[in-house]
Formats: structure tokens, sequence, C-alpha cells
């Protein structure tokens, strides 16, 4: 077990929690613009930690980048997606809680 | 390690399946399509770690076609689906599943 | 909503009407012209390494595809893209710090909604000029502390906003600034 194996795996164990939170803000949060708040932010930061962590532990330069593509890929779509579903939902009046 | 990525595998697949509460409860069609990309960003994840923990480098490129599709599924569902649906008039959120 | 028109002296940029007006060969050379055809070549070839974990008989099939790929601007011929390398490291790293620092902000305040959550929507009028990078600066503050974009037009966006509005407009307008300097473009400064 390398130095940098270790720190890949204790990576990957840091990402998982955002989902969890994610999960728990899409269930807790009251409306689903603050839904999508916790949703595109938590999930993504957990995806680049997990992405980067397997990367470490794969130690190999052209897998690492492969999954960091990965995850540039599913920043677009959630980004996109979060902005696509917001504005619809805003524009087919969808209130925001507590406005 | 590789028991640990399957151990964070099963956990993230018991999480989503937490998150389909939320599917269910909806209550705008909007909320359930959070819960569908939640559960496109879990996949990709859950892929990746499965890739590592079992040693299949091609379920990475699984991964990749869920991170193409996630885009696709959002970008559908707000251009076709949503529009066929009846306009959003409640603004109450806390009605449970009555839809 | 105004649609994107080409003027009516204007001809179609589409492949197809540059084909009818200067022949194959003409819209080849459009196609060079455009936006580096080597710098897709490169790119294109970079994607293929990493989707085929650079093994090398894929190539045989690999060099063909990039080459016709990238033979297809798939930008306006007449578009420039000008990227500043300093400014997409410096946007980079904004870009990571604001993620994590939202990522937690959001974990935070969902283990507490009734108290932390805060919402507010917010005006935010644009410093970045049209055509230059709004959507992507309106989407890529949805992955940032707090922000939400849930209307753009032309004059400014409409961010829906949990937490401390103010911070958060501090915040875009940090990396309204990084986006402008990576795109090469002119804004004011910030204030």
């Amino acid at each position: 077990m390398t130095v940098v194996g270790v720190i890949g795996a204790a990576l990957v164990v840091a990402g998982v929690p955002f989902f969890l939170f994610g999960t728990l803000g899409l269930l807790r949060l009251p409306d689903t613009y603050s839904r999508l708040h916790a949703l595109a932010k938590g999930d993504n930061v957990g995806l680049g930690l997990v992405c980067l962590g397997l990367g470490l532990q794969s130690g190999s330069v052209l897998v690492t980048l492969k999954l960091l593509m990965i995850w540039v890929l599913m920043l677009i779509a959630s980004a996109t997606g979060a902005g696509l579903i917001a504005r619809t939902a805003l524009a087919r009046g969808v209130k925001p809680h507590g406005l | 390690m590789n028991e640990l990525f399957l151990i964070l595998a099963v956990v993230l697949l018991l999480n989503t399946t937490v998150g389909l509460v939320r599917i269910l409860s909806g209550p705008h069609p909007a909320d359930r399509m959070l819960a569908a990309e939640m559960f496109s960003t879990s996949a990709v994840v859950i892929m990746l770690l499965l890739a590592f923990a079992t040693d299949r480098p091609p379920l990475v490129d699984v991964a990749l076609v869920f991170a193409l599709l996630s885009a696709l599924a959002v970008v559908t569902f707000v251009s076709r689906a949503w529009s066929a649906l009846k306009p959003t008039t409640d603004t109450d959120d806390h009605d449970g599943g009555n839809r | 909503m105004v649609a994107p028109t080409h003027g009516l002296d204007q001809p179609a940029n589409t492949p197809g009407a540059v084909i009818q007006r200067a022949g194959l060969n003409g819209w080849l050379r459009s196609q060079k012209r455009g936006s580096g055809l080597a710098l897709r070549l490169a790119f294109y070839a970079l994607i293929w390494l990493l989707l085929t974990r650079g093994d090398p008989g894929s190539w045989l099939w690999g060099l063909p595809a990039i080459a016709v790929a990238a033979l297809f601007n798939p930008f306006e011929p007449s578009h420039r893209w000008r990227l500043s390398p300093a400014g997409l490291l410096r946007f980079s790293w904004l870009f990571l710090q604001l993620s994590v620092q939202g990522a937690l902000d959001t974990a935070w305040r969902t283990l507490n909604p009734r108290q932390r959550l805060t919402p507010a929507l917010v005006d935010y009028v644009w410093r970045l000029p049209p055509n230059g990078g709004r959507i992507f600066l309106a989407n890529i503050i949805n992955l940032m502390p707090g922000t939400l974009c849930v209307r753009i037009t032309d004059d400014a966006m409409t961010m829906h906003t949990i937490g401390d509005s103010r911070l958060a407009v501090a915040n875009v307008s940090r990396l309204e600034s990084v986006i402008a300097g990576m795109l090469q473009q002119q804004v004011d400064a910030d204030e």
C-alpha cells in the first residue's frame, strides 16, 4: 500500500458523505429550488473526490485523466440541468418557498 | 481495499433507495426529475467503484455513457415531458404525493 | 425572445449553405480557417487516447474518425476563440475553491433548514458582454455556494440564493471577472 494509494482511498471515502447530504437535502428541503441547490453542489464535489481518489489509486495518468473527463462531463450535465430545471420551474410559476 | 470500495458502493445504492421517496412523493414533476438526476450521478459513482473493486476497466466506459445520458435525460424532460404536462398552479409543497 | 438571426444580407453559415455557395473545396477551406483545425485535431486525439486508455491498435480506427470529426467546425467559422491559459488556471482554481465551499455550505444548511435557509431572489446585472460567456456564468453559478440561476434576460439574471445573498453576489462578481479574464473580454472593475 503506497502513500498515494492511501491518500486516494481517503479521498474516495471523503467523497461519499456528500452524496448522503445530497439525498438528505432532497428529502428535507422545502421546495424545488433549495433541493436543486443541495443536489447540484453536493453530488459534484462528491463525484470529483471519488474520481480523483480512484485515479490516485490506479496510479496511471491516463486513467486519472479519463476519470476527470467523466467528472467534467457530469459537471456540465448537472450545471446545465439544474439551470434548465430552475428556469423552467420559475417560468411555469413554481413559487420559491418563503417568498 | 476492494472490500472498502464494495462497501461504499452498497452505501451509495442504499442512499439512492432512500432517494426513491422523493420520486414517490413529488409533488412537482421537477422534483421527480431531480431525484432521477441524483440517481444518474450515483450510478456513475457506483459504476466507477465497481470497476475498481472488481478490476473490470470496461465499467468505466459504462460510467461514461451514464454521464452522457444524464445530460440528455434532463434536456429531454424539460423540453418534452414537462411541457406536455399541465401548468403548475399550486405552490404549497407539503401536500405529499397527491398527483 | 429574439432568435439569433443571420441578417438578410449576411448568408447563413450552415455547412449546406456554404457548400452551395463556395463548393466543397471552399467549405473545407472555411473549416480550416475557423478556430484552428490543428487545435481540434489535437483535442480529439487526446479524447481518443483517454477513451481507449492508450491502446495502440485502436488508432487504426481512431485516426480516420478524428480526422473526419475535426473537419467539422462546431462553431461559426467567423467566431474566434481566445482563451487565456493563465486565465483558465485562475478560473479552475477559483471554481474548485468555491465548489467545495458550496458543497459544505449546502450540507450545513441541510442539517437545519428551518433556521439556516433564508431564500431570496436577487437580480444580478451582467457585466459580461452579450455572446461572451453569459450562459456559461449562469450555469456555473448553480455549482457555487448558495446561488441558482432562475431567469436570464438581456440585462440581468435572477438568482435564487439561500443564505447571505450579499456574499453570494460578491462571489458571482468575482467569478464573472475571472471568466472575463479567461475569455479575454473587458468588464468593469470588481466593486
